[in-house]
């Protein structure tokens, strides 16, 4: 394997470079500025996130439209704001980055769009990022993490088992073949009345909960591949959930914490069936990254699998692990220093699976005038 | 004083610089769609023709709509990118309200868009200055309005344009004024004058995003078939 070492990347980059990064693929509008020393190490200059949860309150979940005009009505005084918070003026940037996709095509357009601006204007070269790479690559925001690695991607769209074998390098090992693990949260949640995002919400009111009174099932246990399912298990709740003439407060707690057993279930056995595959080519780690990823039980249920197959488990903070504008920065900034830039004309895309290949040759999931997801 | 103007609104993707001393240096394709990947060319060819860097830059007026909610996010996106790393103004200009200016000789005009779905956006201008808000409706109840208005201004002509002009030109006393979409000439007088802080480069929407609201929030314990 080409593991990349940390003299290569001396090589790759041999000076800091300093990117401001933007995020706009779903209800956050977000800009930071970071600074990739050649050792790895990165500073965080500035975080700035504009959440949109009141804007999609009323419709119980995220409309596509609604975001794109609240990205547009203030991505720009966002980035402002995280050029300040950095205490930079634009000459001090080496490139500007911004997710160009997968997500909600009319956001990202708006994000790229203020990136291409700004590299215009200031005659930066752009990047375009894409936002699974950006996840993957996020653990490296806080942490020293080295090729290859393992990555689980677990968001509210996205499912996937990845071996990272370098900046712009991803080979699949297995996704989901229906719903995401993060939908499966938020489907949960709005079925029990709870809020959106459902994932902090259930994971609350599982605290009290008994893991053990919902029998959910865990489909595909003891299939010998990585891909995931998660549709069985939302009906499964469904059905359960109607069963209850009228939840008790426990009855609730009680489902939640049935329900997030059974998703920690499903993702550690299928991340151990990858550990198994990443091993073979020379990982020791597996990052968990994506939303998901800052749930603690699962966190919990990864570190013992992790353990038993000789990995270590890496899980950045929370604010790291929701979609954020310093992991796009750091995407631009690894990628500027391998050399990789784009042109004006980049475009957005509503879809572009991590390992193109693999997706084009057998998707796991989605298809069409699209394309495959993952 | 530099301007730079986008309109990226409709089928055309343009820019204007207008500097001082200098003529208007215009660049611009009809493209249809896909302006995100064409904009970024199309001023960076227009500033080196007008030979202005962008840090010269002083003012960046956009095209806030009537058009695609793509278009005018594309144009205003770039715009308010450029100018936040330039630290400059930006202003959003309506292109009904160019229009507008076009007929300015006219004491009564109207400037009205095609909205599709057989409604228009429209707005009546007395030589040239709003004397209404921007309205959406169906074409007739906008024929209707500006009969009302034309009675109640004792005129009988009533100048129209735009791409709605042909909706409503069974009215009477109607007359052709100006064309269906604004010269960049025209957009750029009216980025010049504009303020700021009264017309921000904002998309102009005319319609409420596609999207119903939940029937009623579900009780823990409802039914959810």
């Amino acid at each position: 394997m080409n593991a990349a070492s940390n003299a290569a990347q001396d090589a790759a980059q041999p000076y800091p470079l300093t990117v401001l990064g933007i995020e706009s693929s779903c209800d956050d509008s977000a800009a930071a500025v970071i600074r990739r020393h050649p050792d790895g190490r990165v500073d965080i200059l500035s975080d700035i996130v504009w959440r949109q949860n009141d804007e999609h309150a009323a419709y119980g979940g995220v409309v596509p439209e609604i975001a794109a005009r609240a990205h547009a009505e203030r991505l720009d005084g966002v980035v402002i704001d995280a050029m300040r918070a950095a205490e930079l003026d634009y000459d001090d940037l080496d490139a500007v980055a911004a997710t160009a996709g997968p997500g909600l095509v009319g956001g990202v357009m708006v994000g790229l769009m203020t990136a291409k601006g700004v590299a215009v204007a200031r005659g930066l070269p752009l990047v375009a990022v894409n936002h699974l790479e950006a996840h993957a690559l996020s653990p490296r925001l806080t942490e020293t993490l080295e090729f290859p690695y393992l990555a689980l991607l677990v968001s509210g769209g996205h499912t996937q088992l990845a071996l990272a074998e370098d900046v712009g390098r991803y080979r699949r090992l297995g996704a989901t073949i229906d719903d995401a693990a993060g939908e499966a949260f938020d489907k949960t949640a709005k079925l029990m009345g709870l809020g959106n995002p459902g994932g902090p919400a259930i994971e609350q009111l599982a605290r009290n909960g008994d893991p053990e009174r919902f029998k959910l099932p865990r489909p595909l246990h003891g299939a010998p591949h990585c891909d995931f399912s998660f549709s069985g298990l939302k009906t499964a709740v469904l059905r359960a959930w109607q069963d209850l003439p009228a939840p008790s407060a426990q009855d609730r707690a009680d489902m939640a914490a049935s329900f997030q057993e059974a998703v920690a279930d499903i993702l550690s056995e299928r991340a151990r069936n990858a550990m198994r595959q990443a091993a073979d080519a020379g990982a020791r780690v597996i990052a968990v990254v994506g939303g998901v990823a800052s749930n603690a039980r699962l966190r919990a249920a990864l570190n013992a699998a992790a353990a038993n197959e000789g990995f270590s488990l890496i899980a950045p903070p929370p604010k790291w692990c929701t979609d954020n504008a310093a992991m796009v920065a750091l995407a631009g900034a690894e990628r500027f220093a391998r050399g990789m830039s784009d042109a004006l004309d980049v475009a957005a895309r509503p879809r572009w699976p991590l390992d193109q290949d693999a997706a084009r040759a057998a998707p796991a999931s989605g298809g069409g005038r699209k394309g495959p997801k993952a | 004083m530099a301007l730079l103007l986008i309109d990226t609104a409709g089928a055309r993707c343009a820019a204007l610089v207008r500097a001082d001393g200098g003529a208007d240096v215009l660049r611009a394709e009809e493209i249809g769609r896909g302006h995100d990947k064409r904009l970024a060319a199309v001023v960076n060819a227009a500033l080196a023709e007008a030979d202005i860097l962008p840090a010269q830059i002083t003012r960046i007026g956009v095209v806030v709509g009537p058009g695609s909610f793509t278009g005018v996010r594309v144009g205003a996106a770039f715009g308010r990118g450029m100018a936040a790393a330039l630290g400059i103004e930006t202003v959003g200009v309506h292109a009904l309200d160019a229009l507008g200016a076009q007929m300015e000789a006219q004491p009564l005009s109207a400037a009205l868009h095609d909205a599709k779905r057989n409604e228009v956006v429209w707005r009546a201008y007395e030589h040239g200055r709003p004397i209404t808000e921007l309205v959406t409706q169906p074409a007739d109840a906008a024929a209707a309005a500006l009969a009302e208005l034309m009675r109640a201004r004792a005129v009988d002509q009533l100048a129209v344009a735009g791409s709605g002009a042909a909706l409503i030109e069974d009215m009477a006393n109607t007359q052709e004024g100006a064309p269906a979409w604004p010269s960049m000439a025209a957009l750029a007088d009216l980025a010049e004058k504009l303020d700021p802080a009264s017309a921000p480069a904002a998309p102009a929407y005319h319609r409420p995003p596609d999207a119903a609201p939940m029937k009623k929030p579900r009780k823990p314990g409802g039914a959810a078939t």
